[in-house]
């Protein structure tokens, strides 16, 4: 079979010593960065970005995207596992995602089997990975080449329907997230304009020709944004862990899981698919899914194990769906899948159908390497919990500090410029205040990266149909994408408008 | 909420001036397509219309009162450490500069063991600029008086 073949290309690739390396060295982090409260995945893979460039800055363009990739892949499914053991140990999630575990997994723990949650975790996330990559495999090619028939104009529409869908689920407020998205694209035509030479609000600073960087914005946001709330919160994770005890889990408890393993490894992967559902939606939906079909509903909430199973492996399912649109339509449909797009962008690899055609090297590497990082997490995780334990015992006092010297170390060495340093401080203090008060980050982040593209296709698309705009709502595939993007937005503002008068008739 | 009032403010004064800013680019140099100026002013708009819905939205709700038991004198002065750092960072180099950085934040997040502190901090400083610089060739500002 093709796939099977690019499979095998694929672990060519990462088999190599430097690629298993760099997918063990995410992986490591990537767990640490779960299990540290403090920094999430998204900020974990953007502090790292400007380390994976400067640490394969001496290999081939090509070589070093793949390398970086699948370290920061790495770091992203590895913040998956990570974020659970906090979370059964001190009640405390590690990241989002893990806040469904908190639930049972603490549960369990109290009752004496931390070991056997954490167990149970780890091999949740390892099947939903394994089922995650398997779909990748093979539902990439086939959803590249429908999307190699697309024109500009389709192209343009797609990447509007995924900044409608990222908008419409990042947050409390659609409106809120629609102005992030527009202060995204905002920002991403600062600078001297490619097509027409014309500096725009560059206002004489040279600095600003190339235009707002992405890491800069990414770090700055992502990275100080959380570690600045974690400061005035207070956010730290406090407690003593519970100790772990045996680790591993008996028949009683892989019988009782394994359904729930597969039906939320499932769960995941199909909505991490959609744009705007990242893990941490999906993860609550497999849990309450599994407590509405569960015959032992009343045992929820006090140390089921199916409550543990189930959102873990959505949430890893999730992490491995989200790669799909990223790699296949160049649309990130999440935070963290975001800021990958933006690093590959950096390594000059734009994502997207092309992408297969043109550097199968990266995406088959990619794909392949996340069965081997897979297997490395479950290896780790298994042996290495009651270290990751202790990890959660870093004082704040070193961790916090820590984390703000190396994201100004990350950024200088990849720009070697202040003003970008001091674009880093203002826009971590700003995603503290906006974040704080709903407005989401990861919008702002997406249209960023996709701004210059958006404007790319609308002048091509434009060109190409003499000015006629309305060839956007004739063609149509994107005739198709608007309207979905369209109901994407304006149903759940009707089902909202119904409910408030459901509750006027009632009340 | 009183940060969606100014805020909204904030965004429809941002919108108007990018308006009035995206009338001075030039437009598109053929009859047919779109030039610089386009998309600017369709943004601009687009964000004066979503901020004045948000302001609408904000002026309907009551403004909730603050949260107690927040750091922000804290967040204060970490900020302002990270600004000192830098504007020092070029001068002083990285290793003092990130010591001394290192230092003050240990000591603002929580006072007390300043040798434990002082021994993190130069191995933090000293380890990353000798793994960055001297193994990877990598460049970070010098010491002050040469290597």
């Amino acid at each position: 079979m093709d796939a099977l073949q690019y499979l095998a290309q694929g672990l060519g690739i990462a088999l190599q010593p430097i690629n298993i390396l760099f997918a063990f060295i995410g992986c490591l982090l990537g767990t640490l960065v779960g299990v540290l409260p403090g920094i999430g995945p998204i900020s974990g893979v953007a502090l790292l970005i400007p380390v994976t460039a400067t640490m394969t800055s001496g290999l081939p363009q090509a070589d070093a995207a793949t390398s970086s990739i699948i370290l920061l892949a790495g770091v992203y499914y590895g913040a998956m596992y990570g974020g659970s053991t906090t979370a059964i140990l001190i009640n405390t999630p590690g990241e989002n995602s893990s806040v469904c575990t908190c639930l049972d997994g603490y549960q369990m723990a109290k009752q004496g089997r931390a070991g056997v949650a954490l167990a149970i975790c780890a091999i949740a996330s390892f099947v939903a990975g394994i089922i995650a990559t398997i779909g990748l495999l093979f539902m990439a090619k086939p959803l590249s080449e429908v999307a190699l028939r697309f024109g500009p104009a389709d192209q343009f529409s797609l990447m509007i329907l995924g900044l409608c869908a990222l908008s419409s689920l990042a947050g409390k407020s659609q409106v809120k997230a629609f102005i992030m998205t527009i202060l995204g694209l905002i920002l991403a035509t600062v600078g001297v304009d490619p097509i027409s030479g014309v500096a725009r609000m560059t206002f004489g600073y040279p600095e600003l020709y190339s235009g707002i960087e992405f890491l800069t914005l990414a770090v700055g946001m992502f990275a100080l944004g959380e570690v600045f709330k974690t400061i005035i919160t207070r956010d730290y994770a406090e407690g003593e862990p519970i100790r772990v005890g045996s680790i591993i889990p008996s028949k009683q408890d892989m019988k009782d899981s394994w359904a729930s393993i597969l039906r939320g490894s499932a769960l995941g992967f199909f909505q991490g698919l959609i744009p705007g559902c990242g893990a941490t939606l999906c993860s609550f939906m497999a849990y309450t899914t599994e407590k509405k079909f569960s015959k032992n509903r009343a045992n929820f909430g006090k140390g089921a194990i199916q409550g543990v199973a189930a959102p873990e492996a959505a949430n890893n399912g999730a992490a491995g769906g989200a790669m799909i649109p990223l790699l296949t339509l160049g649309i990130p449909g999440t935070g963290t899948t975001a800021v990958l797009m933006g690093a590959l962008i950096m390594f000059n690899i734009t994502p997207g159908p092309l992408l297969f055609q043109e550097r199968p090297q990266v995406v088959w590497g990619l794909i392949a390497s996340m069965i081997v990082g897979n297997v490395m997490l479950l290896i780790l995780n298994l042996p290495l919990v009651k270290v990751f334990a202790k990890v959660i015992e870093t004082p704040p006092k070193y961790l916090i500090p820590g984390i703000l010297a190396i994201s100004v170390f990350g950024v200088y060495a990849v720009q070697l410029s202040l003003f970008n340093l001091l674009l880093m401080v203002g826009s971590g203090v700003a995603a503290y205040y906006l974040a704080k008060n709903d407005y989401p980050i990861a919008p702002l982040v997406l249209s960023l990266i996709l701004g210059p593209m958006i404007e790319n296709n609308l002048r091509r698309a434009v060109n190409l149909y003499n000015g006629d705009y309305s060839r956007f709502l004739t063609e149509p595939i994107s005739l198709t994408f608007l309207v979905i993007a369209v109901l994407w937005v304006a149903i759940p503002q009707v089902m909202k408008l119904r409910g408030r008068r459901l509750e006027e008739v009632i009340g | 909420m009183g940060f969606d009032r100014y805020a909204s403010i904030l965004f429809i004064a941002l919108g108007v001036a990018l308006f009035f800013y995206s009338q001075t680019l030039t437009s598109s140099f053929t009859g047919t397509s779109i030039g610089p100026k386009e998309l600017p002013l369709f943004l601009a708009v687009a964000l004066v219309i979503t901020a004045v819905i948000n302001l609408v939205a904000a002026l309907q709700v009551k403004s909730p009162g603050g949260k107690k038991g927040l750091d922000h004198w804290k967040f204060l002065i970490m900020v302002g450490l990270l600004l000192l750092y830098v504007f020092l960072l070029e001068p002083l180099g990285y290793v003092i500069s990130t010591f001394l950085f290192l230092m003050a934040a240990f000591q603002t997040m929580e006072r007390g063991g300043y040798l434990k502190s002082a021994l993190i901090a130069g191995a933090f400083s000293g380890g990353i600029y000798l793994l960055y610089v001297k193994v990877a060739l990598g460049v970070l500002p010098g010491l002050p008086f040469g290597d």
